[in-house]
């Protein structure tokens, strides 16, 4: 049985009086696909905002690979292999693409393998990133003047240069038509193909399940399922305040 | 070393040295003055912009750390007696008169950039932790702290003043002004060079990512609050490496000079005029804005207020119709993507 | 008495950058129309030139509102809105350091609108009641879903004869895709309300549109009713795939 990659016991979180998440118990393994999903306001930026350091939670602990994230900054646990995207893009928008690419390999990845990348190392290594998500292109570009699904693949490729042990993708699909969907879902596949984990966190149903090995429901800043995708798919009380009809 | 590095060294030699001796040559005292001024303004035009250009965290203290370096210098040469000092008696050699000055200056320009870099970390690290704004009006906070504090401070002169007395000659220079011109441009080339070094290294790549979403850049892997702290204190060592200097060349030191308005607009034009995004912005706009106003002030056409209401009246111009600086301008007329 | 908009060949677009490229298209009275494409070929450039926030380059923008005759192009923005046209942007532009009832009442703004704002309020905390139990919430702290139904419910506020929406469905829950859908059609067949909507959940779209156009490109590749758009192979290709 192996460890598990990240581990969340008791993470509860609170605003002012508002108890955003209560409570909440899951755990990651390594290269695992898991989904995260719930109705509107249920808590799931919030987790994953506090996964990656972004907010600091009241109670609970977060392990991810034997170490202990709690009261590290968010770029400590770059550091420590986590990455994540924005539910809205946001990219060094005065950058080029390239550069936006570079940012996370100079300091995230650059700290993970523990030797200094030289400048040619660099470049080579950023256009092949850009590469596999398709926008070598437009290497020259500043990242302001992207379209949305142009932003959505540069946000993920920030997120795959700073080389993750897991990668928490925050609605990378949405707004997106369907075969855009499909592009971002066949690039994260791919990323899952090398090794990473990803955590999903999306509302396409289509997208979940046929991304996800495992299913993570949060309802009301509670959990309320954690199991195989299809089992809790048909989970009558996710059913009922998620799924609809 | 790489071949664009290489030109650019070269190229600053030779630049220095045109200056220099074309200077020299003119033999004229007033153009020499008008070099010095413009030499200091792209320092602290530099030293602004790589904390507000590259980092966009504006400081309104320039005239606080360049002031603060004019001070340190006051403060030693009274503590250290050198008013009176013929020579120094260094154990096997001894330094007299006229070599006094090679050791004197730039020692005190040293101290003047430690004291004032250590004035930005420490502003840096009470302020920084919070976002954008704070730190801003914390410098405007410690501009009127510190005047304070020295006007009333009489060991330093208080609201009379200070004189620094320098040699009266110095060996291998035409004048004592000339050698401190010398320093001021020696300054002035190591702050190009290394606001050019920042630029194409790691701090400046995390600085510009700091500058366009801070959150992004911490969860990109960037040390936010460790680079703001370098920058700030980069930046305020070089603002109090050119306000030490500055009591050796106008020998006369007090709080309404040193810690003069001017001075703080000036560091946010230059580089607003010029350009935000490069090393040779605030160069640009440094010569440009400096040589105006030194041109203008010289015919006495314009008196120190109105100066400063053309510098106000030139900035809102240039962030409405040119917020990338002339920089930015001449990119757009080459039909490049403006940063 | 008739709500329309007729767009004959527009050009619009970003500085340099032309995004619509001879757009004609017209939505008649008490019509749901629905605009499909891929992101950024065009959707939010013609709804945004529509109410006078992109200036068209060519073309031309006509609306009548209860039988009267109006050239959007000569208009302001606010002139659009106070004439009874209605935007709900992408990307929501609440005011987020208010709270959901302040932004509610703001949505009211113009004249016409203001009388009734009681009621209007009443109606928005009927259609969707999570915005009544966050009323004195900061808009700014919700979450998206959250944000995406208070922006709807803002702009109904405005009691508009007119309403243009850019993806109501992105970012929320399927359960409350459904639902918003739900109430966009609960609208149209009760308030009479004339809607121009960019959706990228085609199924949804088809729910409640009754004629739909294809952009590709800043070109209309497809136009028709429902069930032409079903036949289309190019709408396959866009939306039906795995």
């Amino acid at each position: 049985m192996t460890a598990p990659l990240l581990s969340v016991q008791g993470m509860g979180k609170r605003f002012g009086g508002f108890v955003v998440l209560d409570d909440i118990n899951f755990e990651v393994y390594p290269g695992e696909r898991l989904g995260l999903i719930g109705p509107n306001g249920s808590g799931k930026s919030t987790t994953v905002n506090c996964l990656s350091g972004v907010l600091i939670h009241d109670t609970g602990q977060i392990t991810f690979d034997g170490q202990r994230l709690d009261g590290l900054k968010p770029h400590e646990r770059s550091y420590a292999g986590l990455a994540r995207s924005f539910q809205i893009p946001r990219p060094f928008a005065r950058l080029t693409v390239l550069k936006n690419i570079k940012v996370p390999m100079m300091f995230a990845a650059e700290k993970r393998s523990g030797h200094r990348f030289s400048e040619s190392e660099l470049d080579a290594q950023a256009r092949h990133a850009l590469d596999q998500v398709g926008l070598l292109a437009k290497a020259e570009l500043l990242a302001g003047g992207l379209t949305q699904i142009d932003l959505r693949k540069l946000e993920l490729a920030r997120a795959i240069a700073a080389q993750p042990k897991l990668l928490i993708a925050d609605e990378s699909m949405a707004g997106l038509a369907t075969s855009e969907t499909d592009e971002i879902l066949a690039l994260l596949l791919q990323l899952n193909s090398q090794g990473i984990a990803v955590i999903m966190i999306e509302h396409i149903m289509r997208a979940v399940s046929a991304f996800s090995q495992r299913l993570v429901v949060l309802a009301a800043g509670k959990k309320i399922a954690d199991g195989p995708t299809q089992e809790v798919l048909r989970d009558p009380l996710v059913e009922r305040i998620y799924l609809g009809d | 070393m790489s071949s664009s590095n290489l030109r650019f060294y070269i190229g600053l030699l030779i630049a220095g040295a045109l200056v220099f001796f074309g200077v020299q040559a003119l033999a004229e005292g007033y153009y020499l003055l008008v070099a010095f001024y413009i030499l200091q303004y792209i320092v602290l035009a530099t030293a602004w912009n790589i904390l507000g250009g590259y980092g966009g965290y504006v400081n309104f203290g320039s005239a606080c750390f360049f002031a603060v370096g004019g001070y340190s210098t006051v403060f030693f040469y009274k503590l250290l007696g050198l008013q009176t000092l013929k020579s120094l008696d260094c154990g096997w050699f001894v330094i007299t008169g006229p070599y006094l000055s090679y050791l004197i200056i730039p020692a005190s320009v040293l101290v003047g950039a430690l004291i004032s870099g250590l004035m930005g970390l420490g502003t840096g690290y009470l302020t920084l932790r919070l976002r954008g704004v704070f730190f801003a009006i914390s410098t405007l906070a410690l501009t009127v702290v510190v005047q304070t504090l020295v006007l009333n401070w009489s060991y330093v002169g208080g609201a009379r003043g200070a004189y620094v007395m320098r040699s009266p000659s110095v060996a291998g220079f035409t004048s004592t002004n000339e050698f401190v011109f010398f320093v001021m441009l020696l300054i002035a080339m190591a702050a190009l060079a290394i606001a050019r070094s920042i630029e194409r290294r790691k701090l400046g790549a995390g600085l510009e990512a700091i500058r366009d979403d801070e959150d992004s850049a911490e969860c990109s892997g960037v040390p936010t609050l460790q680079l703001k702290l370098q920058a700030t204190t980069i930046s305020g060592a070089m603002m109090g490496a050119v306000g030490a200097l500055f009591p050796f060349f106008v020998t006369f030191v007090d709080p309404v000079g040193a810690f003069n308005l001017v001075h703080t607009v000036n560091s946010i034009a230059m580089p607003l005029i010029g350009g935000m995004t490069h090393w040779s912005g605030p160069l640009i706009g440094a010569i440009l804005l400096g040589g105006v106003q030194q041109y203008f002030g010289s015919k006495n056409m314009v008196t120190p207020e109105l100066s400063l209401l053309f510098v106000g009246v030139l900035m809102m111009v240039f962030v409405a119709i040119a917020p990338n600086g002339i920089l930015g301008l001449w990119q757009r007329l080459r039909g490049k993507d403006v940063k | 008495m008739a709500t329309e908009i007729h767009i004959q060949n527009l050009h619009a677009g970003y500085g340099a950058v032309t995004v619509l490229n001879g757009v004609s298209i017209a939505v008649n009275d008490t019509e749901t129309v629905a605009l499909l494409g891929t992101n950024g070929n065009g959707k939010s450039t013609l709804m945004k030139s529509i109410m006078g926030l992109v200036r068209a380059t060519q073309g031309e923008i006509h609306a009548k509102i209860d039988g009267q005759h109006l050239n959007l192009r000569e208009m302001t923005t606010e002139q659009i809105v106070d004439a009874g046209i209605a935007l709900v942007p992408e990307g929501r532009h609440l005011f987020p350091k208010m709270t959901v009832a302040q932004n509610l009442r703001l949505g009211a703004f113009r004249p016409s609108a203001r009388s009734e704002l009681e009621t209007s309020l009443v109606q928005a905390y009927e259609v969707f009641p999570i915005l009544k139990e966050r009323s004195e919430q900061l808009a700014g702290s919700m979450s998206g879903g959250e944000q995406q139904m208070l922006a709807l419910a803002r702009a109904l506020m405005s009691r508009p004869k007119i309403l243009l929406i850019d993806e109501p469905s992105v970012g929320l829950a399927p359960i409350l895709v459904h639902r918003v859908i739900d109430q966009i059609k609960t609208l149209k067949e009760m308030a009479g309300l004339t809607v121009l909507m960019a959706e990228q959940n085609f199924t949804q779209a088809m729910r409640v549109a009754d004629r739909g156009y294809l952009i590709v490109h800043g070109e209309i590749a497809v136009q028709g009713t429902t069930s032409e758009l079903y036949g289309s192979d190019l709408v396959k290709k866009y939306y039906m795939g795995l």
